[in-house]
């Protein structure tokens, strides 16, 4: 297939540096303060901004997107673990489930050599042009003076492992020192009881250790793109989140002032890693630095996680950090509407590469100073042949049908059983996986090819009330209120059997009294309740409803959401404007509820408001085809039909259940211009 | 291949536990703590020079500190999973898997079988067709004594292998 003319390469060298769950809202006091110099300098050089996350907020899924530019359901990695290709354990998941080319296949094949250390999902590494290591590389095994050798799959080229090999540094080498900027009392912790510390040294250890490796491959080999991944926020802020200030109910004072002060040192830390990147990126390299999600660090941290998914992803924010800087970037300006799914495009454009039309994201031309006029494009880069150092097609195979011939063996005597429990986590997992993809499908507004999966779930464990309610909310969505009515009233019946909340457990529960209430299903049940009868043409049974949910607590802005949402249906927009402003409150980088505000100011034919509400929204969310609606239909009734046009045409591309209603307003908005013209030329 | 083996004079490992049946009425030849390795090797101290059957998957539980000659049997795994299928509903019962799926798995488990065995430098490996066994049963066990040195009465290992091909008649 021949290739279009490629762009021009707008940049020598790229540097793309993923920090896990690194948030702007923690970032930015430092930054304020001067604690970040390496990152201030960085974003006023450049650009920065937030990019939204997908979902689910699994990190292994998303930095498989951040490297394809391509939803879930494209490239096949959806969860933490996957069976292994025995079927007889669960082990982390692995680059050989990936089904789409990543970033470094597709610049082998285009003759680029690229360094790429510890990403997520990317074991076993990939035989590609340049240098590749594996995430587990770092990860210590057994104690300082055991042995530490190099599995396979680790390190690409071969030669290079010995040389990495010496970059790792071992948790136990991490010595007390090193901690106190940590845990500045950290001597009189007794680590026999409080094992905090040793989880500190080793996320440390291996973020020394990835730093080393990344170092020594930008001095010592030939790169036109590098990336590396830094896990530490994340895996820190699961473990130390809850400590940071201000002090949240329910954790005790003495631990409060003992880690109060790791978030923010962890974060300092990498500063100084991202200043040494920086240093040898050099000036001639666009250098791309990002987060895959956000990490509630304020009122918002939960107080519970939910044992099932979305398990401590609930700590996870649905945005994360974007900055850019380099030749050809802007200086010290803000950029909106970045997405995840847009950084492969934008790193094949700066490299001189076509874009493949498949991937879902697109070029960040904002981020240009000399913006593209055009994008040139390839279908689809998994349609191209080539040398992409790609796994070989029979080593890249869904694991997940490798349990259930196992148990054919089993049951033919020849292999001896799992152990129950190993049984138990392998079907949890499926399940998982399977739940996974559907949030995915919904995500990208695939509802319809959701729905079988939700259902194959809940019928497998109609216990498990979350995947009863995405079920029936799906069912709403597709006006099918007697199946949905019939979930619903199933969840209930099943949860008022039940003594524990059926959202989940404390999630750290010896911090919480006996008196703290979880999660409650009620108010989720009641809002789709509220919303299946409007859909049945019962608004005060609906009323009803809502004023349950909203009496049932203080709700969280997912909450106030839905019940704007319901107010929306109702066409009661002052009610719809209250419950949104509720939302924003609590959130105010809410896109949802920044759409929804923007529908109820259309209803109240506040055009101007509504237009700013839906302009903020696709900001936060470029990707968010209700907000460019919104946008295209205020903006229209504003008289401003060129920018409506944008705005629908924006919505189309994005696709999904607004495309029929968008392309009637593109008419619309055609016949205006129409119109006009001739109104002119008249 | 076992009856081959123990015709030509061989010693199997196998602990009899599993009866001759209507799907295998020469019996099975096969040993229990095979599946335990694990956990338990002690079988192994009684296994130098003696045959054992071990399936594919089994194959990276034996311990490195042993010299292994693979016989690695091939067969065309549509007849294996035909075969695989008839066995279970015998015994009343239906495999958890499609075809499909399970042609998808044994394929790829195959392939990893054998990049693993590539790497072991204690294991010698000799590829078997089934279907050759049956088909020109005197080369079949020709190649198969060559490979374990030479010492088993190929006449009688043929004999073995033309018997398997009257009953599959």
């Amino acid at each position: 297939m021949p290739l279009p003319t490629p762009p021009e390469r707008r940049a020598a060298r790229v540097v793309l540096v993923g920090l896990d769950a690194a948030d702007w809202k923690l970032i930015n006091p430092l930054l304020e303060t001067g604690q970040m110099p390496h990152l201030a300098r960085f974003v006023e050089a450049g650009v920065m901004g937030n990019v939204a996350s997908l979902q689910p907020m699994i990190s292994p899924a998303l930095w498989t997107s951040v490297a394809t530019g391509k939803r879930p359901y494209k490239h096949g990695i959806h969860a933490f673990v996957e069976p292994d290709p025995a079927g007889r354990t669960l082990r982390s998941v692995t680059s050989t489930s990936r089904t789409t080319k990543a970033l470094w296949n597709i610049l082998s094949q285009a003759g680029l050599r690229s360094a790429v250390v510890g990403w997520y999902a990317g074991h076993p590494v990939e035989p590609i042009r340049g240098a590749c290591v594996s995430e587990h590389f770092p990860k210590a095994v057994g104690g300082l003076t055991d042995p530490w050798p190099v599995a396979q799959g680790m390190v690409h080229p071969p030669e290079l492992a010995s040389p990495l090999a010496e970059c790792r540094v071992h948790p136990e080498e991490i010595d007390g020192r090193s901690l106190l900027p940590f845990v500045p009392r950290a001597a009189s912790i007794d680590q026999d009881k409080d094992g905090r510390l040793g989880n500190l040294a080793r996320d440390l250890a291996e973020c020394v250790s990835t730093q080393a490796m990344t170092t020594w491959l930008m001095e010592r080999s030939e790169w036109d793109f590098l990336a590396v991944y830094f896990p530490a926020i994340d895996h820190l802020g699961h473990k130390f989140m809850q400590y940071h200030p201000p002090r949240m109910p329910g954790v005790p004072e003495s631990d409060f002032e003992l880690y109060r002060g790791v978030m923010a040192e962890t974060y300092r830390f990498h500063d100084v890693l991202l200043g040494r990147l920086l240093e040898l990126a050099g000036e001639d390299a666009v250098v791309i630095l990002c987060s895959d999600h956000g990490f509630h660090s304020d009122h918002l941290r939960p107080a519970f996680t939910p044992d099932r998914s979305p398990g401590p992803t609930i700590w996870h924010r649905p945005y994360g950090i974007l900055a850019m800087r380099g030749p050809g970037i802007v200086q010290d300006e803000r950029i909106y509407g970045a997405s995840l799914l847009d950084i492969t495009p934008t790193i094949l454009h700066l490299l001189g590469l076509p874009v493949g039309a498949d991937m879902d994201g697109r070029v960040l031309a904002q981020a240009f100073v000399d913006p593209p006029a055009s994008v040139p494009a390839v279908p689809s880069w998994d349609a191209i042949p080539g040398e992409s150092g790609a796994h070989p097609p029979e080593a890249r195979l869904n694991t997940w049908d490798s349990p259930a011939a196992l148990d054919q063996l089993i049951a033919l005597g020849y292999v001896a059983p799992r152990a129950d429990s190993v049984d138990i986590d392998i079907r949890r997992a499926n399940q998982e996986n399977r739940y996974n993809l559907a949030v995915s499908l919904i995500d990208g507004g695939r509802v319809v090819e959701a729905v079988p999966l939700f259902e194959e779930i809940y019928t497998e464990s109609p216990e498990n009330s979350l995947v009863g309610l995405h079920l029936a909310s799906a069912y709403q969505h597709l006006g099918r209120s007697g199946d949905a009515r019939r979930t619903v009233e199933g969840v209930i019946a099943r949860s008022q059997d039940e003594d524990m909340p059926a959202f989940g457990r404390p999630y750290a529960p010896e911090m919480f009294s006996k008196s703290t209430e979880g999660p409650r299903l009620e108010p989720h049940a009641d809002l789709l309740l509220g919303m299946l009868d409007l859909d049945e043409g019962r608004p005060e049974s609906a009323m009803e409803h809502l004023v349950r949910a909203q009496r049932s607590g203080n709700p969280p802005p997912a909450t106030c959401f839905v019940i704007g949402q319901t107010w929306l249906r109702m066409r009661r927009w002052q009610d719809a404007a209250g419950a949104f402003e509720q939302a924003l409150s609590l959130d105010p980088q809410n896109a949802r509820a920044h759409a929804g505000m923007a529908e109820a100011m259309l209803g109240l034919r506040r055009n101007q408001e509504a237009a700013e509400h839906a302009l903020e929204a696709a900001v936060l969310r470029h990707h968010f085809a209700a907000a460019h609606f919104m946008l295209g239909v205020a903006l229209f009734r504003l008289g401003r039909f060129e920018r409506a046009a944008q705005a629908l045409e924006e919505t189309v591309k994005i696709g999904g259940d607004r495309v029929p209603v968008a392309r009637r307003w593109l008419r619309r908005v055609r016949l205006m211009e129409a119109k006009a013209a001739a109104a002119q030329s008249s | 291949m076992m009856q081959m083996l123990s015709a030509g004079g061989l010693a199997i490992l196998t602990d009899g536990l599993r009866s001759p049946d209507e799907d295998n009425p020469r019996g099975y030849f096969e040993l229990e703590a095979v599946k335990a390795t694990p956990t338990d090797r002690s079988w192994l101290q009684n296994a130098p020079g003696k045959a054992v059957k071990v399936i594919h998957l089994l194959l990276a539980d034996l311990p490195a500190e042993y010299e292994y000659r693979v016989l690695f049997m091939q067969r065309p795994l549509d007849q294996i999973l035909r075969s695989q299928k008839a066995m279970l509903s015998r015994s009343g019962r239906r495999g958890p898997a499609s075809d499909q799926q399970l042609t998808k798995v044994f394929t790829r488990q195959v392939v990893q079988v054998r990049a693993w065995l590539d790497l072991q430098s204690n294991f010698r490996v000799l590829e078997v067709e089934y279907d050759d066994c049956l088909r020109e049963p005197f080369a079949a066990a020709a190649r198969v004594n060559a490979f374990l040195g030479g010492t088993l009465d190929e006449r009688a290992m043929a004999a073995a292998a033309e018997q398997g091909l009257r009953r599959q008649r």
